[in-house]
């Protein structure tokens, strides 16, 4: 097994790089080497069926060394694998039906003969002259990984191994992983990102993984200090809760790898300053495969810290072998070999960028339309019909909203029982029970309201705004409802400044703005929007003397996804703003308010406090303003 | 550990608030959590983000970790009973 990882001139792949004494997985009874792996997928691939044309093998393991197992014995078989979005009962029972499924390896406690242990356990050790693994013909189709696109059901998305364990490769080469390194991993191993990142990445570079997924911080710690980890591959949530450990509890991590949302700036710093650790984020889906990457150093390192750079984040470099360049209308345009052989080229991307003298990119929002909670993608489209679907049900909706807190958005729904005298704690208990047979924890709503009815149009349309505001929180009884944005992303181009803004349901400034049609006063938006973040941005400015050209074309409603944009003339001390609708639907693009700060001259106007501006502004409320 | 000692009854009121709050659930209030009902998924609805998030709402509040074992930290976090007994207990114990 010890031949080099990628041979161009064949275009052909081996995905293990191992000599046989070298350690490919670390926990579990001991190490496992190449010589084990060899002997492990070898017993494995002797029990799979014969491969026909189209054939996969259904992978549902927990253990990183068991799906590298699985994975490598259905290769060597000659099937592709399938990878469920997440192994829930009903989710993989589903995609064991799929046509193509011919066999399925787990290592669950399910009762069923498909236990890919018994049959490690009992491997036959094999004799000197074993040849390894055959090496796979790049055009070869690998795998089936599912992504949740915004249209509905899972997304099947196929993988060839030269889009698979050419990245791996690629991967491996462009961050320096090589035999030594020992890799520990928070995400679990069949999303691709976790897939890509420790347990391919490693076997492409001869380098070591960590069995186990540890969650806890603490946990994290002390499986990374017993294995002498130095590669952690983890998602921004994880690595937030990993800044309540004192230095010294982490060992020496050379790599940190992050992905799968944003990585905040202030989760980056704290990590640095507190662990010293320098995490690399990388940016990619799994349509795409990786795109670019960008290191945040601790800010101890980073000697050109420009304290006027409003970015904050470095710019993102493209990986080895991929081009990024922009349309007219700056959207990503890809050319990739991690993409599909049959995508256009170049591919669009929704997302948008700013493209640098060098290759390098910022971005300037994500379109994706793709809720994603704590970095995990799900569907709204996929969880109301499987609450409508269920027999207690009468009637279901579900929205995503704003929330607060490192979770970005979260899912709330409603739902109507059939049998009305049912206790409500009880039909949520089975709404829960049954969701949970198709989802992740993370995507089934926590927040579930049993109403009598839900507030549909006659024609049987309900609306976002109507829906949640079943969820507004601004009448409970705990805790002052919010004066301040949520503000998700800052970009900046010359003096133009994007920031891409949700509006909190439980808004303090929806108050009174007309039951059950909450609508954010033009003065809210003014005051607690634009002028706040004009102050962040130059406190310099003061006050402003002036506010002229206001328009309000649109109400913006409890939840809404909005991009402010700030045009900073600083010179002139000029600030003109535009409000406009963001995020998923049709209406995005929609500008919904817009004007002209000045801040120059003599007088001030009267301190912009809330009530004052409130009393003057209040009359548009009513007219064609809002 | 020691689950068996019942923790005192404040602090149990207290972890129940800071549920509440760290986890924004303000439509809910302290009498509504079952100390000894499950916090996670079938019970409150409490994710892995939610275990988390508290886990560090814990450390701030009372300054302990929890144990570097997650099959351990699964019964932790079970349910407010056994939260507030781990907590009670390390508190109890020598630093």
């Amino acid at each position: 097994m010890n031949a080099p990882v990628h041979d161009p001139s064949s275009s052909s792949f081996r995905p293990v790089a191992h000599a046989a004494e070298q350690i490919v997985a670390l926990g579990g009874e001991g190490a496992c080497t190449g010589a084990d792996l060899l002997r492990d997928v070898l017993a494995v691939c002797a029990q799979l069926p014969p491969a026909r044309p189209g054939s996969e093998v259904l992978v549902v393991c927990g253990d990183r060394y068991h799906v590298a197992v699985a994975v490598l014995a259905a290769w060597e078989r000659g099937h592709a694998v399938a990878l469920p979005p997440n192994s829930a009962p009903e989710t993989v029972r589903e995609l064991r039906r799929r046509p193509g499924v011919v066999a399925l390896l787990h290592d669950t406690d399910a009762a069923d003969p498909s236990d890919l242990r018994p049959w490690i356990a009992a491997a036959p050790e094999l004799g000197p002259e074993t040849p390894g693994l055959a090496a796979i013909d790049g055009a070869r189709v690998l795998a089936t990984v599912y992504t949740s696109g915004s249209t509905g059901a899972h997304q099947p998305c196929p993988k060839t191994a030269a889009q698979l364990l050419g990245e791996a490769a690629a991967l491996a080469r462009c961050f320096g992983v090589e035999a030594g390194r020992r890799v520990i991993a928070t995400v679990p191993p069949h999303h691709l990102y976790g897939l890509l990142f420790s347990v391919l990445m490693p076997l492409a570079a001869g380098a070591s993984f960590v069995r186990d997924t540890p969650l806890h911080a603490e946990t994290v710690a002390a499986t990374a200090r017993r294995h002498g980890a130095d590669v952690l591959v983890s998602v921004p949530i994880h690595l937030r809760s990993l800044t309540v450990l004192d230095p010294g509890e982490l060992p020496p991590l050379w790599q940190v790898f992050s992905s799968g949302a944003a990585l905040p700036a202030e989760t980056a710093a704290a990590l640095g300053d507190q662990l010293g650790l320098a995490v690399t984020e990388i940016y990619g889906a799994s349509e795409t495969g990786g795109i670019a990457w960008r290191r945040h150093l601790p800010r101890s390192l980073h000697d050109e810290h420009d304290p006027e750079d409003m970015s904050e984040a470095p710019a993102w470099q493209p990986l080895p072998g991929v081009l990024v360049d922009a349309d007219a209308s700056g959207r990503l345009l890809l050319r990739s070999p991690f993409l599909p052989p049959d995508a256009a080229v170049p591919f669009v991307c929704a997302d948008q960028i700013e493209r640098g003298e060098h290759g390098e990119f910022r971005l300037l929002g994500r379109r994706d339309g793709v809720l994603k909670i704590g970095g995990k993608r799900g569907a709204l489209a996929e969880v109301e019909p499987r609450l409508l679907a269920q027999p207690g049900l009468a009637d279901a909706a579900v929205a995503a909203v704003v929330a607060p807190g490192p979770r970005g958005q979260e899912i709330v729904a409603a739902v109507v029982s059939r049998d009305p005298n049912l206790d409500p704690a009880e039909v949520i208990s089975r709404v829960r029970h049954g969701l949970l047979q198709w989802f992740d924890p993370v995507v089934v709503p926590r927040r579930i309201k049993v109403v009598t009815r839900l507030p549909r149009e006659p024609s049987g349309k309900l609306t976002r705004a109507s829906l949640i505001a079943l969820f507004d929180r601004s009448g409970g009884k705990d805790g002052p409802p919010r004066t301040e944005f949520v503000i998700r992303d800052h970009s900046r181009t010359g003096d133009l400044h994007r920031f891409s803004v949700q509006v909190p349901l439980d808004l303090a400034f929806f108050r009174g703005h007309f039951a059950g049609f909450p609508v954010l006063p033009g003065v809210a938006q003014v005051v607690a929007l634009v002028l706040a973040r004009v102050r962040a941005l130059h406190p310099e400015l003061d006050e402003p003397r002036a506010i002229s050209r206001l328009k309000f074309r649109r109400t913006i409603a409890p939840g809404d996804e909005l991009e402010l944009q700030l045009q900073i003339d600083v010179a002139r001390r000029r600030v003109s703003f535009t409000i406009l609708r963001a995020g998923e639907g049709q209406r995005a693009g929609e500008a919904c308010s817009a004007g002209l700060l000045d801040y120059a001259g003599e007088f001030p106007l009267a301190p912009l406090s809330r009530a004052a501006c409130e009393a003057e502004l209040s009359d548009m409320s009513g007219g064609t303003c809002v | 550990m020691s689950t068996e000692k019942a923790p005192p009854a404040e602090l149990v009121r207290e972890i129940k608030e800071l549920i509440i709050e760290a986890l924004m659930l303000q439509d809910m209030r302290p009498e509504d959590i079952d100390e000894q009902a499950p916090l996670l998924v079938e019970g409150l609805g409490l994710d892995s983000i939610d275990v988390l998030e508290m886990a560090m709402a814990i450390n701030k509040r009372y300054g302990v970790k929890t144990k570097a074992d997650d099959a351990q930290n699964r019964h932790i976090f079970a349910s407010v009973h056994n939260l507030a007994a781990f907590i009670h207990e390390q508190q109890g114990a020598p630093a």
